[in-house]
């Protein structure tokens, strides 16, 4: 029997090989559906849009997509204004993404904060603390959410508000737990010897050992917050009319599902692609970065 | 003559409240983790705390490095007392007092570069030092502790376990202390490497007239280093020498256990084996009398059961031990 024989210097990698190896690996489906479906329409709404996406002709309202007969020019159909379903679209997930970016920012920021305090200065302010996000998350959200609609009227400030105060209390806990882990090991005692400050040793120390953890979950929760703020429009409590909102557009669109299906169905489909490829993505970004996170 | 000591921890005591926490009574009993510590570590010299774990020598480790505040008792650095400190002071006691962990995988924080946890204590407590000056003295003490300065600008990860231990002792030096606590620092090493860390640890002390207290539960490592040993046990010492001294004629029962629990180097070697009977006490309700009465093979009597017995100096001088056999 012949043996191969063992090779242990393989040949060296050339750089177009290295940057191959590392595409290889990267969810690129996923990827490609976000960039196509939000990223690069957020940024080029102008220039991609074909019509208008606040003003239509009435009476081009409710006509069925090119491809099915429809009228030239108007590609997925018109709703029940006569606007443009794609412009629309692309102008939405503007909306969509600055809702997002800016709620997961004030929202992770709070909870980043919160959760270092509570985790490292324990005692009364991590009882207060934890006992907040307790109360924050035994609320029903969407009740708060007619509530605070109600009473200050629907605007994308209110949306953005109410992502942020759904937000902070995930983050606290998931900041607080990783502090607490963080906070029993043998650099944070060196720390505390040199003489770092309180402030230092949260923010130089533990903070950049979370990021990780951080970055899944912002992730994982992008998805979220799109299908949450189409909740909010769909009861009438998010994005105002005739802001162009995913959820919005999936909402109006219900009452003409018989007749007209492609008014609710293309954001509808919209809003599925972008929630399932950042799950996807931030599953795979979770296997890569952290391991030990199964459970957010 | 002894002149005032450089650190100088009188009487320390320190209880852990446990909290039996019932539904309506609120039972509150300690575990006395150190119980009336008292030694001296002079300029230039190693003390080595040696005891079995459990015996309250990370305790005293934490206390006098600040971490927690003594029950009772003081801890003095130069003349000053260590918990006392604010502002400036503060800052120069944190300079001139440094320590090294056990554990070099996870004393270095695995998100700062080399040149960052170096330099740290000088950012920290030099503010008027400049950058650039930071980074001179970050070259010189990694060359001190062996370790090549072009690679400061990597990562904890990429180094091995000596390698780390040599970092952490390269950020212990940076500011120039006058001692530094080395918490068993070499017992999470391969043992093909522990002699030359111990080799570094000496010539560093040659170099810049450093004091260590050694913390540690190896006895090789201990007689290596150390110039005066202290014997702890369940939070008190029992036995106090020089290095020589108290491995020549160990006089506390305790010790010479330990030190028959030791293996010698040549196996052949005809001994009287030492074997202690029990485990060790429970802090929590420690023995009356000698801590120790419990489990020691040389009880005299009742009086072991009754009385502390306070520390004396039967044989040489400057050789303590806690033990009624030495007291008729």
């Amino acid at each position: 029997m012949k043996k191969k024989p063992m090779v242990l210097d393989e040949q060296p990698k050339s750089k177009a090989a290295v940057v191959w190896s590392v595409v290889r690996e990267l969810p690129i489906v996923p990827i490609l559906i976000i960039l196509i479906v939000l990223i690069i329409p957020t940024i080029f709404a102008e220039l991609l849009a074909p019509h208008n996406p606040y003003s239509g002709s009435l009476r081009l309202r409710l006509q069925p997509p090119s491809f099915l007969g429809g009228p030239e020019g108007y590609l997925l159909g018109t709703d029940h204004q006569g606007r443009d379903i794609l412009s629309r679209m692309i102008y939405g997930a503007r909306i969509s993404s600055a809702v997002a970016a800016s709620g997961i920012l004030i929202g992770g920021s709070l909870g980043i904060v919160f959760g270092l305090m509570a985790g490292y200065f324990r005692g009364w302010i991590d009882a207060v603390v934890s006992r907040l996000v307790d109360i924050t998350l035994s609320i029903p959200i969407i009740l708060i959410a007619i509530a605070v609609a109600t009473a200050a009227g629907a605007s994308l400030g209110v949306l953005v508000g109410l992502v942020a105060y759904y937000l902070w209390g995930v983050y606290t806990r998931q900041t607080r737990a990783e502090t607490l882990k963080w906070a029993e090991s043998q650099f944070v005692k060196r720390a505390q010897v040199v003489g770092c400050s309180k402030l230092r040793i949260m923010f130089k120390h533990l903070l950049p050992n979370m990021v990780n953890t951080i970055i899944v979950l912002i992730t994982l929760q992008v998805g979220f917050v799109i299908v949450f703020e189409a909740s909010l429009s769909f009861v009438g409590v998010g994005v105002p009319p005739p802001n162009p909102a995913w959820g919005l557009m999936v909402s109006e669109g219900r009452m003409f599902v018989v007749s007209a299906w492609w008014v609710p169905l293309f954001p509808g489909m919209a809003i599925m692609l972008t929630v399932l490829s950042f799950n996807m993505l931030g599953d795979w970004l979770r296997d890569k970065l952290d391991p030990k996170l199964r459970q957010v | 003559m002894e002149t005032e000591a450089l650190l100088s921890v009188t009487g320390l005591k320190k209880y852990f409240p446990v909290r039996s926490k019932m539904l309506f009574k609120k039972s509150t009993t300690v575990v006395k983790a150190v119980d009336g510590l008292t030694f001296t570590v002079q300029s230039g010299e190693t003390l080595a705390l040696v005891g079995e774990s459990g015996c309250g020598k990370s305790t005293t480790a934490n206390v006098i490095l600040g971490l927690e505040k003594p029950t009772e008792g003081t801890v003095f650095l130069e003349g000053k007392n260590v918990h006392e400190l604010t502002g400036q002071e503060n800052r120069t006691y944190r300079r001139n007092m440094q320590a090294v962990f056990q554990d070099p995988w996870s004393s270095l924080n695995p998100r700062m570069k080399v040149q960052e946890i170096v330099g740290e204590p000088l950012v920290v407590n030099h503010k008027e030092m400049s950058s650039s000056e930071v980074l001179e003295k970050v070259k010189q003490v990694l060359t001190d502790v062996g370790l090549d300065p072009s690679l400061m600008g990597r990562y904890p990860h990429e180094f091995s376990g000596g390698q780390r231990q040599r970092i952490a002792v390269a950020a212990a030096l940076v500011s120039d202390p006058k001692i530094i606590i080395l918490d068993e620092p070499v017992s999470a090493l391969d043992v093909s490497i522990r002699a030359q860390i111990m080799n570094m640890f000496r010539d560093i002390q040659d170099k810049y007239h450093v004091s260590y207290l050694l913390i540690a539960h190896d006895l090789g490592t201990t007689r290596y280093m150390a110039d005066k040993i202290a014997v702890m046990y369940l939070g008190n010492i029992v036995e106090y020498a020089e290095t020589e001294e108290l491995f020549e004629h160990p006089l506390h029962p305790y010790t010479e256990a330990l030190f028959s629990a030791a293996l010698p180097s040549d196996p052949d070697i005809e001994r009287d084996e030492i074997i202690l009977t029990g485990e060790i006490p429970s802090p929590i309700n420690p023995p009356s009398g000698c801590p120790f009465h419990t489990r020691c093979p040389k009880k005299v009597g009742d009086i072991c059961e009754r009385e502390y017995p306070e520390p004396g100096e039967p044989t040489a001088p400057g050789h303590l031990v806690s033990c009624h056999i030495y007291r008729k």
